[in-house]
């Protein structure tokens, strides 16, 4: 399979590619792993430990055994939720170990692997709430709908709505095409804006005439009667920018620049 | 696998193992996984500052299924439940698709609006927040993974279980709204910094 080029390479458009370009940054702040970690009992030496043990024959034998005494003990402890104070470091996997051997280890956290996740140390916003030691832990999640199959290839039934392209190839993308559509409803309201910015409402609303004549179902309507409505402002014709307003908000009373408008109503409405 | 080998036979396999078993399975899964768990909560809606509790969530369901999903599918079921966490969390901030936070946008672009193509990356991110949220969630699934995760549409087919075809159609799809999108982005920020 040829997959197409990523549109961060591919575009010509350095807007679309500044948009793209800033997803770079995106990474889980430094502590932020070793927290969630902490969260669910498995701290840095116990996750080590528990490693370890899991290696079995290659792990010398006093430390395996010290280990599985701490992952089992540290399982227990989050179960009745007093993981609180153990997070990670090395002298908190020697408490755990020191109170194994003054303390009988409790008859089995249970078949069900005791891994509390509510009794986590950090708070954890709308996390279940801590789960009894032992139980089977099957709680359903407040507000998560979990995952009840596990990805496999069948088809999801999602994939109907989309049929499969022939071709993946056939179906790489020409960039652009969908957006150059837009581009002479935006040359027009660039040239509105840039006569706006140069206090030259005259030339704006000739740039608005056009747009009307040209685009009278345009993608971009709602820009183009904001722009009409501060080229109203803009000429001193405060009435009229007044009553566009108001229309402005009957018509799209959800729109993005609801508020925008909302204050020339304002500001208009003052004699 | 051995959780489901100590339950049938707990003579066998103590639940001690069971324990070890998951505990070491757990931390390794969260160790692969955390930064692409935290990539993708971010590019699915969520702010930064609350993607760490949301991964938490997504953890934790993780860790009380873990006997449930099959060795290797540990990345996959933790995408697939970050699907569900950040669609909770965008319907609890109710925020329809493409609003802006004008003040932000405001104040962004003034007093002098700077040029279409010149941006900063700050403010580049939230619109590429606001250009996703507003796409179709199947679309943005795709495009997020191809685009800006980069992975290759037959690890994007394996991950969420669809056939490498649909993934093809959807990232057609998506790259047509995507850019349909920007285009009004654009058009709405350079009104935005007016002032009239």
């Amino acid at each position: 399979m040829t997959d197409p080029r990523r549109l961060r390479e591919g575009t010509p458009r350095a807007f679309d590619r500044a948009l793209l370009e800033s997803a770079q940054d995106d990474r889980a702040p430094v502590g932020s792993e070793d927290k969630a970690l902490a969260a669910l009992g498995i701290g840095v030496a116990i996750a080590g430990a528990a490693v370890v043990a899991s290696q079995g024959a290659s792990a010398p034998p006093a430390a395996a055994a010290v280990s599985k005494i701490a992952t089992a003990v540290f399982l227990k402890w989050l179960g009745v939720g007093l993981a609180v104070t153990m997070v990670a470091a090395a002298p908190v996997t020697y408490v755990v170990v020191t109170r194994t051997r003054s303390e009988a280890v409790a008859p089995a956290a249970g078949a069900a692997a005791p891994i509390a996740v509510g009794a986590a140390p950090v708070p954890v916003g709308a996390a279940p709430a801590a789960v009894p030691a032992g139980s089977v832990v099957t709680t359903a999640e407040p507000s998560v709908e979990e995952p009840v199959t596990l990805p496999t290839p069948a088809p999801a039934t999602t994939t109907s709505r989309a049929a499969p392209a022939t071709s993946p190839v056939a179906a790489a993308p020409a960039p652009a095409r969908s957006a150059d559509s837009l581009s002479p409803e935006l040359d027009i309201l660039d040239r509105v804006r840039a006569a706006l910015a140069a206090h030259d409402p005259v030339t704006a609303r000739q740039a608005l005439d056009e747009y009307e004549r040209r685009f009278p179902h345009g993608s971009l309507r709602e820009e183009a009667e904001l722009a009409s409505i501060e080229t109203l402002v803009a000429s001193g014709n405060t009435a009229g920018a007044h009553e566009a307003a108001l229309r402005f908000l009957a018509v799209h009373p959800n729109s993005t620049f609801g508020g925008r408008v909302r204050a020339i109503v304002k500001r208009t409405s003052n004699p | 696998m051995l959780g489901d080998a100590a339950k049938t036979f707990p003579g066998v396999l103590g639940p001690r193992a069971v324990a070890r078993d998951d505990a070491a399975r757990l931390g390794a899964a969260v160790r692969q996984n955390y930064q692409f768990l935290w990539r993708s909560l971010r590019r699915l809606g969520l702010q930064a500052a609350d993607v760490d509790d949301a991964a938490q969530q997504v953890l934790s369901v993780f860790a009380k299924r873990l006997a449930d999903v099959e060795l290797g599918a540990e990345k996959a079921f933790l995408f697939q439940t970050a699907l569900r966490v950040a669609s909770d969390a965008r319907r609890a901030q109710a925020r329809s698709p493409l609003r802006f936070d004008e003040d932000a946008l405001g104040s962004a672009a003034d007093p002098a609006p700077s040029a279409d193509e010149q941006i900063e990356g700050h403010e580049a991110r939230a619109l590429l927040d606001e250009v996703l949220a507003a796409m179709d969630p199947e679309l943005r699934v795709v495009f997020i993974l191809f685009e800006l995760e980069e992975m290759t549409m037959a690890q994007i087919a394996e991950l969420i279980a669809i056939p490498a075809g649909t993934v093809g159609s959807r990232l057609f799809r998506a790259r047509k709204d995507f850019e349909s999108m920007t285009a009004r982005v654009k058009a709405r920020r350079a009104f935005a910094g007016r002032r009239p």
